[in-house]
């Protein structure tokens, strides 16, 4: 077991929102001289509010921080640098067309008395902390675009600890990673950890979290739920601690009809789009059918390949005939709908009516030899707005001027006018309030229960389980299984979604 | 072991030299009149407004922008140099300092406005137009006298296929390839241009990068201006217009994208050579001076596309 040496940074009693959201709720948190702390819990958990707060990136609210005891004020990213405190992110923060050593030299180039770039001066620099302290960074000749995605990992990772590195932080660093690298990469932390070096280290994968954590700290809805050593614990109990709630009364009832219908209303054989692979599933009329699993497992790609925003392999079949969708166009006249997680980008336009925006799939019905008939319209949007109670002045109102619940409810209106036989939302809540959440959920059921296939892929768990009547789990672009009745528990789907065996009873 | 990166982009426009050499030798072997060294001097003057002004622009279109303006600011300087008055209170060489003061303010509005968001093409087509009308202000039709010594020394031949302004323009292009490949503010030019976070995050000054780079390409126009008074020994106010988009084809074709970051001076060195030669070939088979226009248009569009679809490709490739 750790023992917990003197803590070198704490954070105290922090508090963040975004608008109507409590991103962290009093939330207290330390981390230990060369210790290596794993931070786990589900997505929104408050993950990355937490981390971007440590490394100086934003403000809390409220709450103090210490370094070495000592209190901070005015904590921001330049202080955090000054301390030596590195965040290193899943992407790659390099310029591709460099070599290793220009990348690792950015912003502190060696000059020589001439004016010209020091690359002699700045070998030698480099050589020694090479040799001594990381032996794994490739050649520093090469050009970062040729390097495979591990060395490139290494060049980031390098950079953050030579200009002096205390605390260093892994946001998922292992997500591009294979098994191999992801060894070699841990052989670096430990290495670092003997050096005197803490390591924040956060990680969708629990079996990684014992491989090289010290002690690991479950966050769960914006608060500190548990700190526990690894040796004390096992992935059982923390997938317990990550999920383990009520679902509160927010969600609908499941649907009361069952549905007689045979024929699904879009099947998969064999389908693989982006990141998702030989998926096969039934999708029938009626139900709210939810994509579930970590976020970027394939299931975004899966509903953007069947809206033909990407392309695709395998059959799609809509009410048992095989329909080749290659394009947006082809999905739409299959009846297919999508409402986008990035509603303001790839949904709205933000500068038009509220009118506008709800009948611009279908300007075709509202118009006569090409010109426009605006009592149709009119007509039309009042009551969609009607139907979604819409808060807003008139039809008139600029989009731009709703709430965010508001805009998602524009955004799904949009979607329906279409009348589609399967409605597809990518995080149909995000940013949404709980109000509108309630009346979003109602209305699913509803567009459901008029015969429509209802498709969510969803980051947000609970409501997963809240609102669908089956859940399909993605790992690595896997379907790893697909949960209805009783299977839809919240460890079941996270065990699955951590790639977990589970024995399913029906 | 070669750890200045700049080398790849040098190996990648060496192709364009094989090219540039093969338009040589068609060139010569057609018609009697190229391969002279009367001809070779001419088209080295020809060349040298294009070559100064095309060095400049590719700083901007290695941080992802373009400028329009520097054709403007050519002009511009053939009209200040053809203000009589002026020299009248300053001596010969005044004129000239007070442009290149408009110069490097004007590349300092470019570059801060583009900096804070503004479109590239947008504000400098605008700062174009600002500075088209100061100078049709100050010479509504060509005329006027420029300065006897500044003239003659602009366009002084120095023997064989050598001149003064041929030479001002090679040693423009070996200062500025000095800054690029060899000095931090070159390295961070390529920095920005490709990530402009990752920089800021390393601690570069992007804006500063940002500006100077807009200022290095509107002393070009000036430079190029001054270039061209030597060859009309006047002031015309839209003399040096041709030179704006004329530049931008001549960095497309010498293989820096619009993607940022990606390029280099000796491929821009090359593209105006391929082009100055072009149009020198085409004058001497007689075709008609606005079906000209029409070839260098094609170029223009077709080096445009092929660079976005370069581009493009890298970005799928990440995918």
């Amino acid at each position: 077991m750790f023992g917990g040496g003197p803590t070198l940074i704490q954070v105290k009693n922090i508090k963040k929102s975004f608008g109507a959201t409590q991103a962290l709720k009093n939330l207290s948190f330390e981390i230990s001289d060369s210790e290596v702390r794993a931070l786990v819990g589900e997505n929104g958990a408050g993950k990355s509010t937490l981390v971007k707060i440590i490394s100086g990136v934003l403000k809390p609210d409220q709450g103090e921080i210490f370094w070495n005891g000592e209190r901070l004020n005015n904590y921001n990213i330049r202080i955090a640098m000054n301390l030596g405190i590195r965040a290193v992110h899943q992407e790659i923060d390099l310029i591709d067309n460099m070599t290793v050593l220009e990348n690792l030299m950015l912003g502190r180039e060696k000059v020589s008395s001439l004016g010209t770039l020091d690359y002699k001066q700045m070998k030698e620099d480099l050589e020694s902390f090479v040799k001594s302290e990381f032996p794994e960074i490739p050649p520093l000749d090469k050009i970062v675009k040729d390097l495979d995605i591990m060395s490139q990992q290494m060049v980031v990772i390098a950079r953050a600890l030579f200009s002096g590195c205390n605390l260093l932080i892994l946001d998922e660093p292992t997500a591009v990673l294979s098994d191999n690298e992801r060894d070699v990469l841990f052989s670096v932390v430990r290495r670092l950890k003997a050096g005197g070096t803490s390591v924040l280290f956060i990680s969708h994968r629990l079996e990684e979290v014992f491989l090289i954590a010290d002690r690991v700290t479950v966050l769960k809805d914006g608060e500190h739920v548990s700190t526990l050593s690894t040796a004390m614990t096992n992935s059982e109990e923390l997938v317990r601690l990550m999920s383990g709630r009520e679902i509160s009364e927010l969600y609908p009832s499941e649907t009361k009809k069952t549905s007689k219908q045979t024929t699904p209303a879009i099947e998969l054989r064999g389908y693989s789009c982006g990141k998702c692979t030989d998926v096969n599933l039934k999708i029938y009329p009626g139900e709210i059918f939810g994509f579930g699993g970590l976020m970027g497992q394939g299931q975004e790609d899966l509903i953007r390949g069947l809206f033909g925003i990407i392309p695709h392999s395998g059959n799609v079949l809509i009410n048992g005939e095989i329909v080749p969708i290659d394009s947006v166009k082809s999905a739409i006249e299959a009846g297919i709908s999508f409402v986008s997680a990035n509603r303001e980008r790839e949904s709205l336009v933000l500068c038009r009516s509220i009118r506008e925006n709800i009948c611009m799939p279908i300007l075709h019905e509202l118009s006569f030899l090409g010109i426009m008939r605006f009592s149709l319209e009119k007509a039309r949007a009042t009551n969609m707005m009607r139907l979604f109670k819409i808060k807003a002045n008139s039809p008139k109102t600029l989009v731009s001027k709703l709430s965010g619940g508001n805009k998602q409810k524009v955004s799904l209106c949009k979607s329906l006018v279409m009348k589609p036989r399967i409605l597809m939302l990518h995080e149909p809540t995000r940013g949404v309030d709980v109000q509108t959440r309630f009346e979003i959920y109602r209305k699913l059921r509803e567009i459901a229960d008029d015969g429509i296939a209802v498709i969510v892929v969803s980051s947000d768990t609970p409501e997963l389980l809240g609102i669908c009547d089956k859940i399909a789990v993605f790992y690595e672009g896997a379907l790893k299984g697909i949960l209805k009745g009783k299977q839809k528990r919240e460890d079941i789907l996270m065990a699955l979604a951590n790639n977990q065996k589970v024995v399913m009873e029906d | 072991m070669k750890f200045n990166s700049s080398y790849i982009f040098v190996k990648r426009s060496i192709p364009l030299y094989f090219i540039l050499l093969g338009i040589f030798v068609v060139a010569s072997a057609s018609t009697d009149h190229f391969f002279t060294s009367e001809n070779i001097l001419n088209v080295l003057v020809q060349l040298s407004p294009l070559l100064v002004v095309a060095c400049g622009q590719t700083f901007v279109v290695l941080l992802q922008g373009i400028d329009i303006s520097v054709g403007a600011v050519a002009s511009l300087t053939t009209t200040v140099l053809a203000l009589g008055s002026f020299e009248h209170f300053f001596g010969a060489w005044g004129p000239m300092f007070l442009i290149v003061v408009l110069g490097v303010a004007i590349g300092f509005l470019n570059g801060l406005m583009i900096y804070k968001g503004v479109t590239p093409i947008i504000m400098t087509l605008g700062s174009s137009v600002l500075v088209k009308g100061i100078a049709l202000g100050l010479r509504p039709v060509p005329g006027g006298n420029v300065s006897f010594t500044i003239a003659e020394f602009f366009c002084k031949e120095l023997g064989w296929i050598f001149s003064v302004p041929f030479l001002i323009s090679i040693t423009w292009f070996s200062i500025l390839a000095f800054l690029l490949h060899f000095t931090r503010f070159g390295k961070y030019v390529y920095a920005t241009g490709a990530d402009r976070d990752v920089s800021n995050k390393a601690g570069i000054n992007t804006m500063k990068i940002t500006i100077l780079a807009y200022i290095l390409s509107s002393v070009s126009g000036v430079l190029a201006g001054l270039l061209l008074v030597g060859q009309i020994w006047s002031g015309d106010a839209l003399i040096g217009e041709k030179l704006s988009l004329d530049s931008v084809t001549a960095v497309l074709v010498g293989g820096t994208t619009f993607e940022g970051g990606v390029g280099g001076l000796f491929g821009t060195l090359a593209g105006a050579f391929i082009l100055s030669i072009m149009s020198n070939v085409l004058n001497m088979m007689n075709i008609f001076s606005y079906y000209q226009y029409v070839i260098k248009g094609l170029i223009l569009i077709f080096s445009i596309f092929l660079s976005l679809r370069l581009s493009s490709r890298k970005e799928k490739s990440i995918r």
